[in-house]
């Protein structure tokens, strides 16, 4: 077998589906969630989940810190994400399938059960379930909005068929306008340093996950979303909305719309 | 665990360095000019470097110098129960360390422009323009 045949088949396949089409709108309430992927042999094998609760997530972004050390030149810096997803991983995962074990005994009954599962496969199920990005399915955002602010954001969300995870796409947050003590608040997330062993003048810097201040931010800023579904039927209003929506696509959908830096596509012609 | 919002006398030395700093950045560019082309360039580089404390110290007073001691600056108004502890003590340590920065660079007393030393009383530039007056007179 080619090399490039073998990657193509480890490749998860992620299929769009933009968030207006019809039947095609995010379920939230889905009660499990599957991931599934092709393994290096070609198997298919399929991670399932209970549905992510906020305390889920809230002890995932709290095993989220960056680290930055002193260097001969600056400091470099360093974001630890791995053990925060395996730790989520843990938490949630029900059952795997396609994965063989001696006598043919379910994984889960396995003493060491999750930790048996290959941890880069784990990492790898992490990967589609935190895939949450900025969507490019904008069609002019230099057009300002009347009121308030709107973000899409693109999101994998559960298997379409085995092998083949469904990506939705142009899922619409729409905000109140954040205000400069909104901005400030975020801000002062990423600066609360705290200073490991070695004292303040070696000690390794750390800044702990400002994912609480983002999803507080969402529940007090979002007005409305669009490609969201509980209970079959469209989210409305903003407590529906805090208490239902998933806490990662919330931190996400704050993430980009206090987002400091231009994006990739904005690029300025120069001569 | 040091949390650097609460290490006051860590603050007041970041501080202090974070202005030195800013202070001698036009020689530290000439200096990184020279380094490009010395043989030893990090020990140009080391020489020149004024921090001597874990980035988290300088990451806080970023925070609050530029969000919030330069707004306030502006005239922008915050109102007590905007600003939590960390951020007022840390306000009053900027506010400290720049009243100790002012004394060590006192402003020349011809130009106005800071000065290296805090016995100094004229810059160069001034003296030299006062010796040349003093010569036509």
């Amino acid at each position: 077998m080619e090399t490039s045949e073998i990657v193509a088949r480890q490749e998860n396949q992620i299929e769009n589906r933009a968030a207006t089409e019809q039947n095609a709108l995010l379920p939230l309430d889905s009660p499990e969630r599957a991931v599934s992927f092709r393994s290096a042999g070609g198997k298919i094998l399929r991670h399932v989940f209970r549905r992510f609760t906020a305390t889920d997530w809230d002890s995932c972004f709290a095993h989220m810190i960056a680290e930055f050390a002193k260097e001969k030149d600056g400091y470099t810096q360093t974001i630890d994400m791995d053990y925060a997803y395996l730790v989520l991983y843990e938490r949630a995962i029900e059952r795997v399938e396609g994965y063989e074990t001696p006598g043919g005994i379910e994984p889960s009954k396995l003493p060491d059960w999750p930790e048996c599962i290959p941890q880069h496969h784990r990492l790898r199920v992490m990967s589609l379930i935190t895939n949450v990005s900025y969507s490019d399915d904008v069609a002019d955002d230099s057009v300002l909005e009347a009121e308030g602010v709107s973000v899409k954001i693109d999101a994998v969300w559960n298997e379409t068929r085995p092998g083949a995870m469904k990506q939705y796409r142009g899922l619409v947050h729409h905000f109140a306008a954040p205000t400069k003590q909104h901005r400030r608040r975020v801000i002062k997330a990423k600066s609360r340093a705290r200073v490991g062993g070695g004292g303040g003048k070696n000690g390794v810097t750390i800044i702990p996950s400002g994912h609480g201040v983002l999803t507080a931010l969402y529940d007090e800023l979002i007005e409305r979303v669009d490609g969201y579904a509980v209970n079959g039927r469209e989210l409305t209003g903003k407590s529906e909305i805090a208490s239902q929506m998933d806490a990662f696509h919330k931190a996400s959908a704050v993430a980009q719309l206090f987002q400091a830096s231009p994006r990739e596509e904005e690029n300025t012609e120069t001569e | 665990m040091i949390a650097v919002y609460q290490d006051e006398e860590g603050l007041r030395t970041a501080a202090l360095e974070l202005m030195e700093e800013t202070f001698e950045a036009p020689q530290r560019e000439k200096n990184e000019q020279l380094a490009e082309y010395s043989s030893n360039p990090d020990a140009i580089r080391a020489a020149m470097e004024k921090r001597t404390l874990s980035p988290g110290y300088y990451i806080w007073l970023r925070y609050v110098a530029e969000e919030i001691a330069r707004p306030l600056e502006m005239g922008v108004v915050f109102h007590e129960q905007d600003l939590d502890p960390e951020e007022f003590s840390t306000l009053v340590i900027l506010a400290e360390v720049r009243a100790k920065f002012q004394r060590l660079h006192p402003p020349c007393s011809g130009c106005g422009k800071l000065l290296p030393n805090e016995w100094d009383k004229t810059c160069n530039d001034c003296q030299r323009a006062q010796a040349a007056a003093a010569r036509r007179s």
